[in-house]
């Protein structure tokens, strides 16, 4: 059966890029005993993939696992998720597991908004930036910062940079969390000390996805700029705090990533 | 949520290359209240994590050292160059990755001595720490600073860096040492007091204790203790039942990838052969078995605990090991069919080898490996190298019938008594492997051509080996020799087959210097840290020029130590240490080596190397 597992990774698993984060996972899947499903051929691979990279530094409460399971048991997703976390540190957790159906796409080609928080980092703060944690500030600063008719920025690729304008792809930016909360409707946990409220500058919702995918920071860049404050990456914290694809695979109603049941809305809904 | 406190702050880990090298944490890490501990031991590869993480002996002595509660030991491992410029600048202490705290704070330092050219980096790693460089200069409240390690057994080149050198294997009597630690630190005793008893325990060299004195010529003149209860010579610890012993439950698994990413399983230790190039061939005697029981044991154990999806056979000369084919036959049976790969060593070329190889690999992708290390059986007797023209020509053959068609071959330019005709020999032998292909392999067989990778090093004479006599190339000669071998490749038949590959000559001659070095050495190692020398096994890092400087302003001269074929009688700086094999024995084996004469290995009959006096392993009959 194919499963999707929700997690967080903070704390110094923040340094630990995607393809190493992947094989860990593999290792703790082995370790844990999972019976998943492996791929054909000399060197087989467990069949796994995540819905979207984490950059390095950035740290999560809502990333996305797909993987596929030699076992129809539905029961057994509870015990995977005590299995899973027993064996996994105390910085990577799984959050929740849930089945979808075998045909369900990838997360990752379904994947089409994240929402993110970014605080300042407490060590950070000093007089000139200090302005970034005054709540009415950033709130009127982002009224003006939106209603500008077009916001252009760089975007940089391996191959080519080129200007884009990203207004197209912010659903919206807002001065905290619960600001956030407000605009999507869902609450979320928001697990670390240095994006709460009274640290975050900027909490967001944008684009996502293997055709168009917007970095949080490439806004928090402009914006920043924006405020006539100089902007240093190494002094945010960017945590996700959820990923998104389009209900009925269309642009305006979202849902997290694992919602989507086709198979047996009541069992997966009920535990 | 509680967050691990990390010794670098997010701006520097952002900022170098592959932070995780440095936050610890990884999968089996060991945690402990440092509060309720007694001692705290600080265990270091003084290279770089992805390399250090992938040493067996560190594992070993972590797992054993950590069973104890009354220890707590953790890792440490030599910062990569660019943490290692900020962590001057700004003045960080280094710290261990278990617990971030400064090593300054902790009992003891444990370096592991695996190759000449880290010598900088030992330098590196004390100096980031804080601690005097000099044992000399240490003080009442200073670390003890400790080396172990196959580089051990000639420690004189770094002795004024250590306090105390663990000759022999970890297994044995480090508890003894921790325990005397123990009750030292609860008389109040003065630090010597703990090193003069210290240098009680067997195998314990204390370097401060011990006085040199030279010959007009720069030879030693004697080597003695300058207290009468220091012992005048420090016998090699050695595992009695490998059996019954140590090993790592719980393998360490590092987030990042490093070199030796999987399980290791060390079937035996020690080899029968007898190679008389070979150091670690004589350092390891006797060649003791692991048994079939324990090694299952144990590979299953570890492959459970650290969820890694290989495991891999390690000892010096795998097809030696009696148990072999249970033991891989095991392997296969159990974990294939899991997706755990088996990755094998060289192997003897026969009907098993050719069987597990269709099992465990995609043969099209693998490559054979033969390691006759001269090119000439003239050579080969020389260097008591049991491998024979035929036995390379029929296990390729075999081989190439069953599919492959890589092959790597490796060998040594600048064995002693090698004249250009055995180099030339080199360009033939590996001719003779490729028209073997073209002769043994019809047409609509072959998978495209054979590609044939020969590789040389440069022979760099090491002690307790019966070369620690002989005269090693310079720089000039080895180049000369491997500009030939170029020409010669070139001129074979299936050249186009052939790629040739050779080392740096730059390095090898340090590595003589040190390898056979004396006390003198340790000033131009400090002189060249001084200058900015560290990782000097790494090319990019390496500089001569700074090297060579440092030898002319400390008034040494590395032609002493490698342009010079030793006396007989030469009192050698590491004859202090007894390691079973007797010098009278590498005497025998060096004139040996001159007549061309093979010496039977152990399992065919005993030589009376001296290793006996152990009384264990392949001289008392188990293997
Ligand atoms: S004593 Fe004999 S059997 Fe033992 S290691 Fe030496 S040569 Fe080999």
């Amino acid at each position: 059966m194919k499963i999707i597992i929700k997690f967080s990774k903070v704390g110094s698993m923040k340094f630990i890029g995607h393809l190493d984060l992947m094989r860990y996972f593999q290792k703790c899947f082995r370790r844990a005993n999972v019976p998943i499903a492996m791929s054909k051929g000399f060197s087989p691979h467990q069949i796994l993939s995540f819905a979207s990279p984490l950059g390095v530094g950035v740290t999560s409460e809502g990333d996305y696992l797909d993987a596929m399971l030699d076992t129809e048991d539905e029961s057994y997703i509870n015990k995977l998720k005590e299995d899973l976390n027993e064996v996994l540190n105390d910085e990577i957790r799984v959050v929740e597991i849930r089945r979808v159906a075998d045909e369900v796409k990838s997360s990752m080609s379904l994947l089409c908004a994240c929402d993110y928080v970014i605080g300042l980092k407490d060590v950070k703060v000093n007089e000139e930036n200090k302005v970034l944690l005054n709540k009415d500030f950033i709130k009127a600063k982002l009224k003006c910062y939106l209603s500008q008719p077009e916001i252009l920025v760089t975007k940089k690729t391996k191959k080519s940079t080129k200007e884009i304008n990203i207004k197209d792809y912010i659903y919206t930016i807002t001065e905290s969390v619960s600001a956030l909360s407000e605009y999507t409707g869902l609450s979320y946990d928001n697990i670390l000390e240095s994006t709460s409220d009274s640290k975050a500058v900027i909490a967001l919702r944008v684009t996502a996805g293997s055709s168009i995918n917007i970095k949080p920071e490439l806004i928090m860049e402009d914006f920043v700029k924006f405020l006539n404050i100089e902007y240093s990456n190494l002094e945010y914290q960017i945590h996700r705090l959820n990923m998104y694809r389009d209900k009925n695979f269309k642009k305006g109603e979202l849902h997290t990533l694992n919602t989507e049941i086709i198979c047996d809305p009541v069992a997966i809904y009920e535990y | 949520m509680e967050k691990r406190k990390l010794a670098l702050s997010d701006d520097i880990l952002l900022s170098v290359e592959k932070p995780a090298r440095y936050i610890g944490n990884e999968v089996n890490s060991v945690v402990k209240d440092k509060t309720k501990v007694d001692i705290r031991y600080a265990m270091c590869f003084p290279d770089v994590y992805e390399i250090g993480m992938s040493h067996l002996g560190i594992q070993i002595i972590y797992d054993m050292l950590n069973k104890r509660d009354d220890i707590y030991c953790e890792r440490v491992y030599s910062p990569w160059v660019d943490l290692d410029q900020i962590m001057r600048k700004e003045g960080i202490p280094l710290f261990a990755l278990e617990s971030q705290d400064p090593i300054k704070d902790f009992d003891f330092l444990g370096i592991t001595l695996q190759y000449e050219m880290c010598y900088t980096n030992i330098l590196q790693i004390l100096d980031l720490s804080g601690i005097p460089l000099k044992a000399c200069d240490r003080g009442e409240d200073d670390i003890f600073v400790m080396g172990g390690g196959p580089c051990s057994y000639n420690p004189e080149p770094i002795a004024d860096f250590f306090d105390i050198f663990y000759i022999g294997e970890g297994e044995t009597v480090f508890y003894d040492l921790m325990d005397l630690y123990k009750e030292w630190r609860k008389s109040g005793k003065k630090r010597i007091d703990f090193l003069r008893e210290a240098a009680k325990i067997e195998g314990m060299y204390v370097p401060l204790l011990y006085e040199a004195d030279y010959n007009e010529d720069g030879t030693l003149k004697s080597f003695k203790p300058k207290y009468e209860d220091a012992p005048v010579r420090v016998r090699k610890q050695v595992v009695k039942n490998l059996s019954d012993t140590f090993y790592p439950e719980k393998p360490l698994v590092p987030y990042i990838q490093v070199t030796q990413d999987r399980v290791v399983l060390e079937i035996q230790r020690g080899c029968i052969r007898g190679c008389r190039f070979c150091q670690a061939g004589i350092l390891y005697r006797p060649t003791r078995p692991r048994s079939l029981e324990f090694l299952k044991k144990e590979a299953k154990r570890m492959i459970e605990s650290s969820g890694q999806e290989e495991i891999t056979l390690s000892s010096l000369s795998s097809s030696d090991y009696g148990k072999l084919r249970d033991l891989v036959y095991y392997l296969i049976d159990n974990f294939q069919h899991k997706g755990i790969n088996i990755s094998l060593p060289s192997l003897r070329i026969d009907a098993f080898f050719l069987d597990v190889m269709n099992k465990v690999q995609d043969i099209r992708k693998s490559s054979l490996t033969f390691a006759p290390e001269a090119g000439s059986q003239r050579m080969r007797n020389v260097i008591n190298k049991g491998l024979t023209e035929d036995d390379i020509l029929n296990g390729a053959r075999e081989a190439f019938k069953g599919g492959w068609n890589r092959v790597k071959l490796y060998f040594m330019l600048g064995l002693p008594y090698e004249t250009y005709d055995d180099i030339e020999e080199i360009a033939n032998l590996a001719d003779k492997v490729a028209r073997t292909y073209y002769d043994e392999v019809p047409k609509e067989k072959r998978h495209g051509k054979v590609s044939i990778v020969a590789s040389s090093s440069i022979f760099v004479p090491k002690p307790f080996t019966p070369f620690q006599w002989s005269r090693m190339n310079s720089k000039e000669e080895a180049r000369d020799k491997r500009d030939f071998l170029i020409g010669k490749v070139k001129g074979v038949l299936n050249q186009k087959s052939i790629k040739y590959n050779c080392h740096d000559t730059f390095t090898s001659e340090l590595e003589g210097v040190f390898a056979r070095g004396d006390r003198k050495i340790n000033d131009v190692i400090l002189y060249a840290y001084e200058h900015g020398c560290i990782y000097d096994a790494w090319t990019e890092y390496f500089k001569y020029d700074t090297w060579m400087e440092a030898f002319k302003e400390c008034g040494v001269d590395m032609n002493f130590y490698i342009d010079r074929e030793r006396d007989l009688d030469e009192i050698f700086p590491w004859d202090f240490i007894d390691v079973g094999v007797t010098k009278d024995f590498l005497k025998r084996e060096y004139e040996n080596a001159k007549n061309e004469k093979v010496t039977p290995n152990c399992a065919e009959k005993c030589s009376g190397c001296g290793a006996g006096v152990f009384g264990t392993g392949i001289c008392v009959g188990d293997f």
